[in-house]
């Protein structure tokens, strides 16, 4: 059996029957790093280094091209980023081909976030993009988010959910889930910081079977 | 190449009753008072992922966490931030509170778990941590808890203690590094 985190809950071992009464046995991973094809951004720098992961140097955006494939339906998107000098928000976009859908009808978001004695929950529509999480000005502070995407390579609605800690003055907590409407298949997704900001970090993309 | 891969501490150390290392490198404890886990996070690997799992608390009590660094925890509880969501019994609250790592609450007799994301706990960054859990408590009622952390020092920790508020707790607990 294979040593990965799905493991627990799916087969990662298949048998099969050989005609000489003997069996086969192959093994998956039931989670694997996917190396986008190419990265490009606005502002700063990114390589893609190791198995996969994509560090950036000061982006406003960045885009993870051919990410998504037919191999994998499901996908996590773990991200890390140090401080930014304006308080902003990730958002995200869909793309195919190297090319941003920033349609504004078809994307949805809904919120919740936890703040000191503060819980509130928002929803946003006809933004053009996802909300993925707040990230707070300091010069120490930084962010962890942890994103799911359901389906984008399919040609399917496309749905995500994000599980986020910002380390603004108690820690924040800004998770987000939504949607996006077109049945359409996307390849890549961009990543970008507003308003005014840019910003480092690293962040690496597994496929799920 | 593989996503996660089970993180085997490079040994354990506990107060109460009893821990091991079991199969490919979960961690099985019985009636503790704390679990520390040593060499857990290297530089391997970058972010984390803990699966927690309590079959019982010896009271209703909160599960807390310390990172650790050659065997020591860092115990400044002014260090730590937590940020608190909860789901149950209705509506949901937010708090805070200075102490360390908060990853589950957990009451008496019932289960519990928690999956806990880690965000570079080995790198020289600020450690940032979220958990989600699910404590039962009662035979029909289990309630939801959002937890973000983080540790303010920009320090490179290799291990992990976790510890009920009181009393004690048993269950089992597994580390997961992300390939990158």
């Amino acid at each position: 059996m294979a040593t990965s985190l799905s493991g627990l809950w799916e087969p990662t071992e298949v048998s099969r029957s050989l005609l000489d009464g003997t069996w086969a046995y192959t093994t998956y991973d039931a989670t694997e790093l996917v190396s986008p094809t190419s990265v490009s951004v606005g502002g700063g720098s990114a390589s893609i280094t190791g198995g996969g992961t994509v560090v950036f140097t000061g982006v406003t955006s960045l885009s993870l091209n051919g990410v998504f494939s037919s191999q994998y339906t499901r996908y996590q998107i773990v991200l890390r980023n140090d401080y930014v000098t304006v308080a902003s928000y990730w958002f995200a976009r869909l793309r195919a081909s190297g090319t941003d859908d920033a349609s504004t009808s078809d994307y949805g978001s809904q919120q919740m976030r936890a703040e000191g004695s503060t819980a509130s929950a928002i929803s946003y529509v006809s933004e053009g993009r996802w909300r993925i999480m707040d990230i707070a000005s300091n010069s120490y502070y930084g962010s962890g988010c942890t994103m799911y995407v359901f389906d984008p390579y399919v040609a399917n609605q496309t749905q995500y959910r994000t599980i986020t800690a910002d380390s603004y003055n108690y820690s924040v907590i800004s998770d987000n889930m939504g949607f996006h409407l077109k049945d359409v298949s996307y390849d890549g997704i961009t990543l970008y910081v507003g308003p005014t900001t840019s910003v480092s970090g690293h962040v690496a993309v597994y496929g799920m079977r | 190449m593989a996503g996660y891969e089970i993180c085997q501490p490079a040994s354990i150390a506990y107060s109460g009753t009893s821990a091991s290392i079991v199969g490919k490198g979960s961690v099985t404890f019985d009636a503790v008072t704390s679990l520390s886990l040593n060499s857990v996070f290297t530089s391997s690997y970058v972010n984390y992922e803990m699966l927690i799992y309590l079959t019982t608390s010896g009271t209703s009590t909160d599960i807390w966490g310390l990172m650790r660094s050659s065997g020591t925890d860092e115990s400044t509880a002014s260090n730590y931030a937590s940020q608190y969501y909860a789901g149950a019994p209705a509506g949901a609250g937010g708090s805070t509170i200075f102490t360390g790592v908060w990853l589950q609450q957990s009451y008496a007799n019932y289960r519990s778990a928690a999956v806990v994301h880690l965000y570079a706990p080995n790198l020289a960054k600020r450690t940032i941590v979220r958990s989600t859990s699910i404590a039962d408590q009662s035979a029909i009622e289990g309630k939801v808890g959002l937890f973000a952390s983080y540790h303010a020092l920009a320090t490179s920790y290799d291990g992990f203690t976790i510890y009920p508020s009181t009393g004690t707790m048993t269950g089992r607990v597994v580390v997961y590094g992300g390939n990158n």
